[in-house]
């Protein structure tokens, strides 16, 4: 029914804006609230701020930056969340959906507390994937990978609505994604999923044209490079996307 | 510079659509007084989340009374996204009822996909006479996230997305407006949609 989409993701460490490699290396990025505007005007259909600092509370110095810039495109928060406390927090600042990842292995139970609160259309699974050598695609956890097959439908029965499946080893480095992961997923909710980490445009056309796939999402890229956002659109055609006018 | 009330019941996207009050020359200002309720020339009900929630909040803080004498005098209230839906009778996600101002069920989606969530353009024709969509273009699109929708009112105008008729994006009945999408996260067509609304109302 929507038009699918293109997400610009800003990863946070610390406070401060990064561009993450592999989630194990990172840079300073500039301000976040620069980087929340540029890809507010640029016509980006949905805004994901990361909190990559594996904390386990919502930093307010986040939160604060998030607030300050007022944003007028959808705002999809994570990292942190860990009650649903946190979640009116984030409403209250302007975010509309919620990105969840330690709760969905360690407390699935809040999981239903937050789709509760907040309902399941605002709730998006994050699965970092990661390659391994025997046992197929795993999903990464500090205390290890889980292999994601044994997995597989306990996720598809959460209470969420999204999924944004992270290429984890590829994040950071264009063209680097691995299609096999389409296959992986495949079978998922039609409209369920987000793909980031190492897309380019025929690894972006590529799970565009899944029934599975909502939106297709980019780090750094996006924000970097004046007018990214409408460029992008236009190169990955009409087919899936929707038109935008930029004031 | 013209003050726009917003209902303050503890669910919701308040600040963001201050905010966009904010942006169009208005100020948004939160309530939660009855009295205020009752009087004020428009009052904005906003509303993220389930709407378990939020009808268990409308109860814990008295505040069904006093939007009930606001909907009897007739007085303009624009429901946005789960605002829009507890105006109705029923609610199948409460489950329970809604504020009952208008007949009929909130229920879910229907078809494959379980959510609506994403940018959908709009079928302004029910609406072409109001001045809601005034500067408006056809191809522009708006900021969807649900998974239950409001029945079209029986006595309503209805603007609906094309294709699917059985959504409805945007309802006009007498002094109830419901927006079911996100006005305040819908860009610069929001923000333009926004000021027609209460440039309607209100004359923002």
């Amino acid at each position: 029914m929507a038009f699918k989409r293109i997400l610009g993701v800003l990863a946070v460490r610390d406070g401060r804006l990064v561009k993450s490699y592999g989630y194990n290396r990172w840079r300073p990025a500039g301000g976040l609230v620069t980087a929340l505007h540029n890809l507010d005007r640029w016509g980006t259909d949905e805004i994901v701020v990361l909190d990559i600092s594996r904390r386990a509370t919502v930093d307010p110095e986040v939160l604060a930056q998030i607030k300050s810039a007022r944003v007028s495109t959808p705002l999809a928060y994570g990292g942190g969340i860990r009650r649903p406390d946190d979640l009116s927090r984030l409403m209250d600042i302007g975010c509309d959906r919620f990105v969840v990842e330690s709760l969905l292995f360690d407390a699935p139970d809040t999981v239903h507390r937050l789709a509760d609160l907040a309902g399941r259309q605002a709730l998006i699974a994050s699965l970092p994937m990661v390659s391994t050598t025997v046992g197929g695609p795993a999903i990464w956890r500090p205390s290890g990978a889980l292999p994601f097959a044994g997995w597989r439908e306990r996720l598809r029965m959460l209470p969420v609505s999204e999924y944004l499946v992270i290429a984890t080893e590829a994040e950071g480095a264009e063209g680097n994604f691995p299609k096999a992961l389409l296959d992986t997923l495949a079978g998922f909710p039609e409209g369920s999923l987000l793909w980031f980490g190492g897309l380019d445009l025929g690894s972006a056309r590529a799970c565009l044209a899944r029934p599975e796939t909502i939106g297709v999402a980019w780090g750094n890229l996006l924000h970097e490079r004046e007018l990214a956002v409408p460029l992008l659109r236009r190169r990955l055609g009409r087919a899936h996307l929707r038109p935008v006018r930029l004031a | 510079m013209k003050t726009v009330h917003l209902l303050d019941y503890g669910v919701g996207n308040i600040g963001s659509i201050a905010g966009l009050i904010g942006s169009l020359g208005g100020v948004g200002v939160l309530t939660a007084e009855p009295k205020v309720i009752r009087t004020c020339p428009v009052l904005v009900l906003p509303g993220v989340g389930s709407a378990f929630t939020a009808t268990r909040e409308l109860i814990a803080r008295d505040l069904l009374a006093p939007l009930a004498d606001r909907h009897a005098a007739r007085l303009p209230i624009i429901g946005i996204c789960l605002g829009a839906q507890l105006l109705f009778s029923q609610l199948e996600e409460a489950p329970g009822p809604g504020l009952g101002f208008l007949p009929g069920t909130v229920a879910p989606l229907t078809g494959t996909a379980r959510f609506n969530t994403g940018w959908c353009p709009l079928d302004w024709a029910a609406l072409s006479a109001t001045g809601f969509a005034t500067g408006l273009h056809r191809a522009d699109t708006y900021f969807f996230n649900h998974q239950y929708v409001c029945p079209p009112p029986a006595d309503g105008r209805v603007v609906t997305v094309p294709g699917r008729a059985d959504v409805t994006a945007l309802y006009l009945a007498g002094h109830l407006c419901g927006i079911q999408f996100h006005p305040e996260k819908s860009q610069m067509q929001g923000r333009r949609l926004m000021k027609n609304i209460l440039c309607h109302y209100h004359g923002l």
